[in-house]
């Protein structure tokens, strides 16, 4: 009984003929002989091949199916079977319609009693579609090996189900381990991270398994040896059956290397950007310092100064800037500039000044600063330091109100004097102060202290030298009647240097003593000089000492003196007589007196002396002349005639000149505004170097007319 | 010798015989070193001195002090100077001032 058959004994089925089983099978089953003759031929075989039962029986299997470079093939398998050996393999096969198939093939030989093989039994499927894609497969696993070789990657596989990750060896070495020293779980993984990239590496993974995406995440590990590496990994979120998710999948690389270089690209990059910033800033700063350079120079006084620079610090340094001078007087409030860029809040602030009048003992602020000469720098005005500052509830609540959110208050101080404050606030949502606007604040400070100190001590110069000047002048000129003076003085420069020319007119025992000098020089020793000459000659004069004596004297004491300078002078005396007055003169290197008579005619009178202070052995010479009414003597200091060229005036010239201007007056100021335009328009006063004296006498029309000129 | 002044000397029979040409303006601005130029010369026992003025266009006071302290210095030392060559605004300052009668040289 076949085994088919005692199966449908059991079932209780009448048994099916051996051969409808046969056909039942899904196999192929050829039986041939052993030379290839085929003698059973099943239905499936006849699916299979194309071929029906009745066409192939008594056919070489050969001839049917074996395509010719495969027959040597056959021919083997043929001949193991034949000696009794079974045989199992792919085989390649042609169908009756020329397709060929790739098919799995039994061949097992049928023995006889006495051990002949007297047929061959082969089983065969086809295999042709699972062997493409068994080929597709191996195919493909080879091409991912290669690619994830080239790319270095290691590959994981997280089941979210038992907690465990499964690792390659190429992953474990990216993380610094031995094969095999991975343990599996997640916690060993996350154990594995950079510290300070934890929390935004398993971020990344939650939000991918919350959204059921990729993600790619890059993040740093920690080798065994310490050093540190960059990976990359691209997961996917796997899902189960029922479309939740049940782990992660992917791919890690080692990209310490192309981080190292995007990281130094970034630092490149902000450094560049931060030098530019830099950059930008430093103009800007340079530009700012010259925009207050010009708000001093465009400023004639102090107010002037105040209101331009708070003016051009707004909005630049702050929406708020004031400044606080102190008064040169000694007082202890400054005086104020407020600018705001709305005049509302101007107004606002000096009402905020009026309700809290200003205490110069203030613990912090403005007072604060003028008393210690040092910044108050408060870059972030908030709460807590509100109410820490030492200061009343009134004023937090100004300051809450205005929403002051930054302040630098920096002292206006030179050479170690604290002249004021300014002050720099940036309120609402403004940006706070840095460290670079303080500086900038200090430099703009020391800008202002220095053009202030330079300002008033041009304006203390500018005082003391008038006062010294006027103390070495005649207050006011004598009146002498019947003889009209007039005086013009100039002094070179800004003002601030006492002139080296002088002149004095004074009352004498028989008449007035008129004189004109000029001492080589300018300043204080000039100064203190021409007060010794001026003293000195009034001393003699008043002993009625003769005109070369006084000279003489002179001489002396500037020689005396031991000042390495010397001086010309004028001395002359005038005193009343019939015709008019008698002019007596010497020069000591002094330029000598123009005389215009009344009918015009023009000379200069006297004779070179040697100038005052140079030499022990001196001269000078008396001369005498009348003056009659109308007459005009011009006394002048050589800052008259002698400027550079083209300036010049020769005295010839200045004769014709002192004609013109005495031309049909007795007045002596006319003259002399009349001798001032003509010197204006050859060189303007205010371009001179050189200091100007003049003075004009001239004797009135009404005075007796009638005289004669004396040796 | 500084150039800026226009000044050049020449020895002039004899070792210690200096000739100065100046040139140009005699004034604070360039008498300083004119002065230092006398001085060295003084220092030096020098004889004469001539500081030629042909080309003097201009001498203030700065330059009168320059002359006045040089010849003092040089005749300190038992030598001269003299000037020469003046004209015009400067013989003008020369002869005010009585330098031309004792500084001029006799021609």
């Amino acid at each position: 009984m076949t085994g088919a058959e005692k199966i449908a004994d059991k079932l209780g089925l009448a048994p099916p003929p051996e051969r409808a089983i046969i056909d039942a099978l899904s196999r192929a089953v050829i039986v041939t002989r052993p030379d290839g003759e085929i003698v059973m031929w099943n239905r499936a075989a006849e699916e299979l091949y194309g071929w029906s039962e009745t066409e192939v029986l008594g056919r070489s299997i050969f001839d049917l199916l074996v395509p010719l470079p495969t027959r040597d093939v056959a021919l083997e398998v043929v001949a193991q079977v034949a000696a009794g050996e079974s045989w199992r393999g792919d085989f390649t096969v042609l169908r009756k319609d020329g397709d060929s198939r790739r098919v799995f093939a039994v061949d097992r030989p049928v023995l006889d009693a006495s051990g002949q093989v007297v047929a061959v039994v082969g089983v065969s499927e086809d295999v042709t579609a699972q062997r493409l894609l068994e080929r597709q497969s191996a195919d493909l696993t080879e091409r991912l090996a290669l690619a994830l070789e080239a790319g270095g990657f290691g590959t994981w596989h997280w089941d979210m189900a038992s907690g465990l990750v499964e690792w390659d060896a190429k992953l474990e070495q990216l993380f610094g381990l031995q094969p095999g020293q991975f343990d599996g779980t997640f916690d060993a993984y996350v154990a594995l991270l950079h510290p300070d990239d934890v929390v935004a590496t398993l971020e990344t993974v939650a939000e991918a398994t919350r959204t059921k995406s990729s993600y790619v995440v890059d993040h740093r590990v920690i080798w065994p040896d310490g050093t540190i590496h960059w990976l990359q990994g691209r997961g996917r979120v796997t899902l189960d059956e029922n479309g939740e998710v049940s782990g992660t999948i992917g791919c890690t690389a080692d990209v310490t290397e192309p981080m190292r270089i995007a990281i130094e690209q970034e630092q490149a990059r902000t450094r560049a950007v931060a030098s530019a910033e830099a950059e930008r800033l430093h103009r800007e700063r340079l530009q700012f310092l010259s925009e207050i350079n010009d708000a001093l120079s465009r400023s004639d006084d102090v107010e002037q100064l105040m209101r331009n620079v708070t003016a051009v610090s707004v909005p630049r340094l702050g929406d708020w800037c004031a400044i606080f001078v102190l008064p040169e007087s000694g007082e202890l409030e400054p005086q104020v500039e407020i600018a705001h860029a709305d005049p509302a809040m101007v107004a606002y602030a000096h009402d905020l000044r009026r309700r809290f009048p200003y205490d110069p003992d203030a613990p912090n602020g403005i007072p604060a600063v003028i008393r210690t000469g040092r910044s108050e720098f408060l870059p972030e005005i908030d709460e807590p330091l509100l109410l820490e500052a030492n200061t009343t509830d009134e004023v937090r609540d100004v300051a809450r109100e205005l929403g002051l959110r930054s302040s630098i208050s920096v002292p206006l101080v030179k050479r170690g004097r604290v002249l004021g404050a300014m002050q720099f606030v940036n309120s609402g949502a403004s940006r706070t102060y840095t460290d670079e606007d303080l500086v900038l604040a200090e430099a703009v400070a020391a800008r202002i202290a220095s053009t202030l100190t330079n300002r008033r001590l041009t304006e203390h110069q500018r005082m003391i030298a008038t006062t010294l000047q006027a103390s070495l002048l005649p207050e006011s000129l004598p009146t002498i009647p019947g003889l009209d003076v007039a005086v013009r003085y100039w002094a070179a420069g800004e003002g601030t240097q006492v002139g080296g020319d002088f002149y004095d007119v004074f009352e004498v025992d028989d008449g007035w003593a008129v004189v004109i000098g000029d001492v080589c020089g300018t300043g204080p020793a000039a100064a203190s000089l021409t007060g010794l000459v001026r003293h000195t000659i009034r001393t003699l004069a008043w002993q009625n000492a003769p005109h070369t004596e006084v000279l003489r004297q002179v001489n002396n004491a500037v020689l005396r003196s031991g000042r390495a300078t010397f001086c010309t002078s004028l001395y002359a005396t005038v005193s009343r007589n019939d015709e008019g007055f008698a002019l007596v003169m010497a020069s000591g290197g002094h330029p000598l007196p123009i005389v215009c008579r009344m009918n015009g005619r023009t000379e200069t009178i006297g004779r070179p002396g040697t100038l005052l202070g140079a030499y022990p052995d001196s001269r000078s010479f008396a001369i005498s002349t009348v003056l009659e009414p109308g007459d005009t003597v011009v006394m002048y200091t050589d800052g008259i005639t002698d400027v550079r060229p083209p300036h010049d005036l020769s005295v010839a010239a200045l004769e014709q000149i002192v004609e013109r201007a005495a031309r049909a007056t007795d007045s002596a100021t006319t003259v002399a505004d009349r001798l001032g335009r003509e010197l204006s328009s050859i060189l303007p006063i205010a371009d001179r170097n050189d200091d100007i004296a003049m003075l004009v006498l001239t004797v009135s029309a009404g005075s007796r007319s009638k005289g004669a000129e004396h040796a | 010798m500084p150039e800026h002044l226009g000044a050049s000397h020449a020895d002039e029979g004899g070792a210690r015989s200096w000739r100065i040409d100046m040139h140009g303006d005699i004034d604070l601005r360039t008498a300083p070193a004119l002065s230092d130029q006398l001085e060295a010369l003084a220092d030096e026992k020098a004889v004469l001195v001539i500081v030629d003025l042909t080309d003097v266009e201009f001498l203030d006071s700065s330059g009168i002090r320059a002359l006045v302290h040089g010849a003092r210095s040089i005749e300190d030392v038992g030598g001269r100077l003299l000037v020469e060559g003046a004209s015009g605004a400067v013989a003008r300052v020369l002869e005010l001032t009585d330098l031309l009668r004792r500084l001029g040289a006799e021609d």
